[in-house]
């Protein structure tokens, strides 16, 4: 993805050295051709992040999220556990101060809050809310492409401290999601912060286990 | 020259007629002719009116099928908005339609007067407050998170929900698809009203070109579903298989006639008569009723089969052309059975159903043109010598001679007339057809269909829904909000799924006071306010504009149908809420109606003003049933004016009773058959009857006269090719599937049989007590 906005923006360059441009970039893009294993190993880039998130597997992790909401003069703080289950499910359990439970089961959101009967969403039949638990899911599954259907990436930092930035496609979710930050180490995810378009914001960190 | 000079008349009058007719061809569809004119009620003729323009008729349910899912969805888009150009097309929708701003700002605006906002006290206000505290703190975005600081009661959010049909179907990238993704649903509304078939038919071509011109690929279909191509369907199928019955039956007329006289010519000539009959038939009603009903043009040319048999009688009598004069004993015998067989038609003429009038006079014109032409014109062009050939049969039954005493008749008469009555009141589940729905010829898997998309649609069965007569708007939108209550009972107790009024979003101006006055003013609002803010949390003075919005609603003009004339909301309400004639009407779509006895007792008792229930089923069980009580009154008349003219005209009320009794027990046995065989009756086999009837009576007399004079050969030929045509063409008929042309192709050759069979015992017996009294006479 990088590579190619350089190879883009290549033939906008000044006349002059525009012949030793070409021949640089079809060099180059010849190199990325026949040293594809190479490039990725030597690298820390996107496809990379993606192979060793997906590499991880089940896991379930604790955290503890701060929202801060304009309206209300204190943020609030919730305790609970991420659990991902497969690349296409995952469940976020809220424990305290309230019991919630929101699990994504492919195309289905249960939304359980404390006794009350489960309340089954249609992520088809809502678009905004299927492209912002793509966010989280898909960062999780490690899934590119599926993310970047929803979302313009951006990686900067290096392996053991990368950050990637996602920010919406579409306008309508950029309404309520102005941009979106996961950071991580390797194949660990350590904190997502989510900032709406009405100032309210939250960040999650993952509280690191023991052992 | 008699001959040019009457042949010249024939074809003067069959060019001016087929020019009339031709010029002026209105076939009007309308079922209003087939209710009572005068006598019927106007709320009757009101509904009527409503149920063809309500929109639930024109709806068509579409659906395409097949191909990939990405393929559907594509059809869907592009099919929407091919169709959107189309003329004859009202709407289209493949998904919903989320309002316009203007709509949104007003439905805001006006939201504490179009729904209850709820209580404003500070323990109502806290436990809002709450809630909106918990979806605040939810990891998903709140859509309405920018109205929260002005709506903390979410009463826009009711507003909206008034708004949305109860069911929806799914939704794939905003296209409607069905539960299992299999199926894009899209939802289309004709613009022709109710009962226009042809220009529905039309739309309905319109729609499967405009799928064809997107290239459907990967096996992609599309399903139109609906009462409008169910009606397109069924005329195009009975056209279709009434035209291949028939050239069968034509074919079975050309080789029964060669054999019976063996001339090419008189098949053309045997024509003439039905022929110029239809045509004059139907240039006559057109004059005097200013239009002719399809039922009427098709119901009528059955009824016309009578004069099929004319042209007959006259071949098989006839002696070459030196014997034209004379035909004593024919002519007064044939005059007899066009005079009788005229009565019965015109029986149906005096009525106040326009379109039994219609009926009876199309068959009466018919008959008597089929008459004149055969009785004026054939006669000119038939060969000089005797045509008629011996036929199969004929031999045999000029030899049988029953000997029929009155024991036998009597009995006969007993079994057929106790057989009848315990048929008829032991028949299950009816004697009578009362649904239209087993008529049509539309299969029960595309029923089911159709059914099963509705569901998945949500959209409203048509023929279902109340409808509210009053004299203003207002009083309309009150009288609603009256019985609004009572249908969510009902659909809580699962009576109907749901139903759709205008008042549930657009309440009337009264409810709306009534909620501004319920309304606090500003002190009172910010004390409950501040009490009910007390340790949530927020931050304060966020909720001013909560304060400023309620203050707003407090002085607001209550919203009206023509303040929202302009907007989608106002498209809205116009399908529901309209003006005509001078009184208002508000229409409540009713969908999924499981019992429709329990909802009209519902409505009795809840006893609001101007308020009809409506099933489409029930109302035309109702016009079917006004109706062939109707058509039965005048038959029993028609049959006492038969007798009569019969008596006269043989001079003796016991002959009359001898040539309409085998008849009249024909017709009762026919009906026993009919019942026994599981058939329900209905206007078709009345109609069948008609004809059973007509050409019975001609049975009748012209077997009399065969007997009286002695077993006359030629009258016994006439009568077996008559009714070997007759039971042959509409036994074809009857072998069809469909159950129009079944039920009249069963009882024409079931009814013709026993008619002469019952005519030939009763000759028999007539012949033998008039031999003992040795007093022949020639009619």
């Amino acid at each position: 993805m990088i590579s190619g906005t350089k190879t883009a923006n290549l033939p906008s360059g000044s006349g002059s050295s525009r012949r030793g441009l070409i021949c640089r970039a079809l060099f180059g893009l010849i190199l990325l051709a026949v040293l594809p294993a190479a490039v990725s190993a030597a690298s820390w880039d996107l496809k990379t992040l993606m192979e060793e998130l997906a590499a991880q597997g089940v896991r379930e992790e604790a955290f503890v999220e701060e929202k801060h909401i304009s309206l209300l003069s204190q943020p609030l703080t919730f305790t609970g556990t991420l659990r991902y289950l497969s690349p296409t499910s995952f469940e976020k359990i809220i424990e305290r101060p309230v019991s919630e439970r929101y699990s994504v089961e492919d195309d289905v959101l249960i939304v359980v809050r404390g006794q009350d009967a489960p309340q089954r969403i249609m992520l088809s039949e809502h678009p905004l809310l299927l492209s912002f638990i793509a966010a989280i899911r898909d960062t999780l599954a490690g899934n590119q492409q599926a993310l970047e259907q929803h979302y313009r990436l951006q990686l900067s930092g290096v392996r053991a401290a990368w950050r990637l930035q996602l920010v919406p496609r579409e306008p309508r979710l950029r309404s309520f999601v102005q941009v979106i930050y996961i950071e991580g180490d390797g194949g660990q995810i350590n904190l997502i912060e989510i900032r709406e378009a009405n100032d309210d914001s939250s960040i999650l960190r993952i509280v690191k286990q023991d052992g | 020259m008699a001959r040019l000079g009457i042949t010249a008349l024939w074809l003067a009058v069959v060019l001016l007629c087929a020019g009339y007719v031709a010029t002026d061809a209105r076939v009007s569809t309308d079922l209003t002719a087939f209710m009572p004119a005068s006598a019927g009620n106007d709320t009757d003729t009101l509904l009527l009116g409503e149920l063809q323009k309500n929109s639930a008729t024109r709806l068509l349910l579409l659906a395409v099928e097949g191909g990939t899912a990405s393929e559907r969805i594509r059809l869907s888009r592009q099919l929407t908005q091919a169709l959107e150009l189309e003329p004859g097309i009202r709407r289209v929708l493949n998904g919903d339609r989320g309002l316009d701003s203007a709509t949104q700002d007003l439905l805001f605006r006006y939201r504490y007067l179009l729904t209850d906002g709820g209580r404003f006290d500070h323990d109502s206000l806290r436990s809002s407050l709450q809630e909106r505290l918990i979806e605040l703190a939810s990891p998903l975005p709140l859509p309405d998170r920018n109205l929260l600081v002005a709506d903390p009661t979410a009463a826009y959010r009711s507003v909206l929900l008034s708004m949305q049909p109860r069911t929806r179907p799914h939704m794939v990238d905003g296209v409607w698809v069905s539960p299992d993704g299999e199926r894009a649903l899209l939802l289309l509304e004709l613009a022709e009203a109710g009962l226009d078939v042809q220009a529905q038919a039309d739309a309905i071509q319109r729609i499967q070109n405009s799928f064809a011109s997107l290239l459907p690929s990967q096996g992609a279909t599309l399903i139109i579903s609906g009462p409008a191509r169910f009606a397109a369907e069924a005329s195009r199928t009975i056209r279709a298989e009434s035209q291949w019955l028939s050239g069968l039956g034509v074919g079975f007329l050309i080789v029964l006639l060669l054999v019976a006289y063996r001339s090419p010519r008189l098949l053309l000539i045997s024509s003439l008569p039905l022929a110029t009959a239809v045509v004059v038939a139907t240039a006559v009603v057109m004059l005097l009723f200013g239009g002719i009903h399809g039922i009427t043009l098709a119901f009528g040319m059955t009824i016309l089969g009578v004069a099929v048999d004319y042209p007959l009688h006259l071949f098989s009598h006839w002696h070459g052309a030196d014997d034209r004069q004379q035909h004593p004993a024919l002519w007064p015998t044939f005059r007899l059975a066009v005079t009788t067989t005229l009565i019965g038609y015109l029986s149906l003429a005096w009525t106040n159903f326009t379109g039994l009038a219609q009926l009876g006079v199309y068959a009466a014109v018919g008959l008597v043109t089929a008459a004149l032409v055969t009785r004026w014109l054939l006669p000119f062009w038939l060969p000089s010598q005797t045509m008629s050939r011996s036929v199969p049969g004929a031999r045999l039954l000029a030899r049988v001679k029953p000997g029929v005493r009155t024991a036998h008749l009597g009995l006969l008469a007993a079994v057929v007339i106790v057989g009848g009555f315990l048929m008829t009141v032991t028949a299950r589940p009816s004697l009578w057809e009362h649904e239209l729905e087993a008529l049509a010829p539309v299969s029960a898997v595309e029923r089911a269909l159709d059914r099963e998309l509705r569901l998945q649609m949500g959209a409203a069965e048509p023929g279902q829904l109340i409808v509210i007569e009053a004299d203003t708007a207002q009083q309309a939108l009150e009288r609603s909000e009256a019985l609004l209550p009572v249908l969510e009972g009902l659909r809580q107790d699962g009576t109907l799924q749901h139903y759709e009024a205008a008042a549930r979003y657009l309440p009337s101006v009264q409810r709306q006071r009534l909620r501004q006055a319920q309304l606090p003013d500003r002190q009172a609002l910010a004390a409950a306010l501040d009490i009910a803010l007390a340790g949530q949390g927020f931050r304060d003075g966020v909720f001013s504009p909560f304060l400023d919005s309620v203050a707003d609603a407090k002085q607001l003009a209550p919203l009206t149908p023509e303040d929202v004339q302009a907007t989608l909301l106002g498209l809205r309400v116009q399908q529901q809420l309209y003006e005509r004639e001078g009184d208002w009407l508000a229409i409540i779509p009713l969908i999924g109606v499981h019992l429709p006895e329990q909802l009209a007792a519902a409505l009795e008792n809840a006893s609001v003003p101007g308020a009809h229930y409506l099933d489409l089923r029930q109302f035309s069980a109702r016009l079917m049933l006004a109706f062939r009580d109707e058509a039965l009154g005048r038959l029993v008349w028609g049959g006492v004016a038969i007798v009569s003219v019969l008596a006269l005209g043989l001079r003796s009320l016991r002959a009359a009773a001898s040539v309409v009794s085998p008849i009249a027990l024909a017709c009762m046995a026919t009906v026993t058959v009919l019942a026994a065989s599981g058939q329900a009756l209905s206007l078709f086999h009345l109609v069948a009857l008609l004809l059973v009837g007509g050409v019975g009576l001609d049975y009748s007399l012209f077997f009399r006269r065969w007997s009286r004079l002695g077993g006359e050969p030629r009258t016994l030929h006439s009568l077996l090719v008559c009714v070997a045509s007759t039971f042959g063409v509409f036994a074809i008929l009857g072998s069809s599937e469909l159950p129009v042309l079944s039920a009249i192709g069963r009882t024409v050759a079931i009814g013709v049989a026993f008619c002469f069979l019952l005519s030939f015992l009763f000759s028999a017996y007539a012949r033998q007590k008039e031999v003992a009294q040795d007093t022949p006479t020639i009619i």
